[in-house]
């Protein structure tokens, strides 16, 4: 699964996800994508199971982008801690998704596959999500 | 490609207020620049939409019918997008005149017969999906068309390679990628580098393997 190999802090704010995405809105790579439209955030666990669904379902007929990264530590206490004691140890690892951010994109292959394939890594996401087009967004 | 005939008005206010009211009345806020004094415009969403939807329709010449100052032509020069929705918030028009060479951005489509390297299990990958040609505003092209059909795996296909339409100049070095029959994956990577569930990397480290 994904995660960073290096950081900085190993503890990080709960922080806020407020406005719609800036960068990353728009198909780069692929003719096919996956776009938030709701704020959230995607585990790397997640990210993986909406990556295997794809690849499964396409069979390396076609290649897949993850436009997104889960570098945000998320931390849990134990069970059956009393509170306070200091925060809780890392568990998993996050990617914080805006509206409007394309969380993978595919192409090469043909198109009724590949929109199969998004179809099932979209179950796979907490969010809602929209299936987009290149001829679509221009 | 011929002309997309669109209406326009002249609009009165400036800034965010004037432009999201606008908006709230179904018209997109516009600037025309590129002959003359620029003018802020006012065009309607939904004649808008129809001629980009259209193929080669976001750089179409567009036979501007402005009210009070006659008709123009123009192409779309920008696009301002809703990132969500997709829906044109702002749109940048290039006042253009007839045998003026202009620069425009074109999509660019592979058509023909599946690659051979497709056939044999590879997957074309399009690296390039757009390019600035220089052309007259009336031979501005639907998209530029390249043939991929003779690719094998591990082959590509270059900027170079193109056969442009007459009157037509590409805008980029000739060597630059339009696309690339990728080889087979011989083998599915399942998964990637898993790390140990919960194991963070300490602070300014990298963890062990």
């Amino acid at each position: 699964m994904l995660s960073p190999k290096k950081v900085r802090h190993r503890k990080m704010f709960k922080g806020r996800m407020r406005g719609e995405a800036t960068r990353g809105a728009a198909l780069s790579f692929g003719d096919y994508g996956i776009k938030a439209l709701s704020c959230g955030w995607l585990s790397s666990r997640q990210i993986e199971a909406a990556r295997i669904a794809m690849t499964r379902h396409v069979k390396r007929g076609a290649k897949v982008w993850i436009r997104v990264f889960p570098d945000k530590p998320i931390t849990k206490k134990a069970a059956e801690t009393r509170m306070g004691k200091g925060k809780g140890t890392p568990e998993y690892w996050v990617a914080v998704v805006r509206p409007g951010r394309i969380l993978f994109e595919m192409g090469g292959g043909d198109r009724e596959l590949t929109m199969g394939a998004l179809e099932r890594a979209a179950a796979k996401l907490p969010i809602p999500v929209q299936i987009v087009t290149r001829e679509g967004m221009s | 490609m011929s002309a997309f005939a669109l209406k326009a008005t002249v609009r009165e206010g400036n800034g965010k207020g004037a432009a999201r009211r606008l908006r709230r009345q179904g018209q997109v806020p516009a600037v025309l620049y590129g002959v003359g004094e620029p003018t802020h415009l006012a065009l309607n969403l939904r004649e808008l939409s129809r001629i980009t939807h259209s193929h080669g329709g976001d750089h179409a010449v567009l036979d501007l019918d402005v009210a009070g100052l006659g008709k123009r032509l123009a192409v779309i020069c920008d696009r301002q997008l809703d990132n969500v929705t997709g829906v044109v918030l702002h749109c940048d028009l290039l006042e253009v005149q007839k045998g003026h060479q202009i620069r425009v951005t074109v999509g660019i489509e592979i058509v023909g017969e599946t690659p051979l390297g497709v056939r044999e299990q590879g997957i074309l990958q399009q690296q390039l999906h757009e390019v600035a040609i220089d052309c007259l505003p009336d031979a501005i092209p639907e998209a530029i068309l390249v043939d991929a059909a003779h690719l094998k795996v591990g082959d590509s296909l270059h900027v170079g390679d193109v056969k442009l339409p007459k009157g037509v100049s590409i805008h980029a070095a000739a060597d630059t990628t339009i696309c690339t029959v990728l080889a087979p994956k011989l083998k599915d990577t399942e998964t990637t580098a898993a790390p140990a569930e919960g194991a963070v990397p300490a602070e300014g480290e990298t963890p062990a393997a």
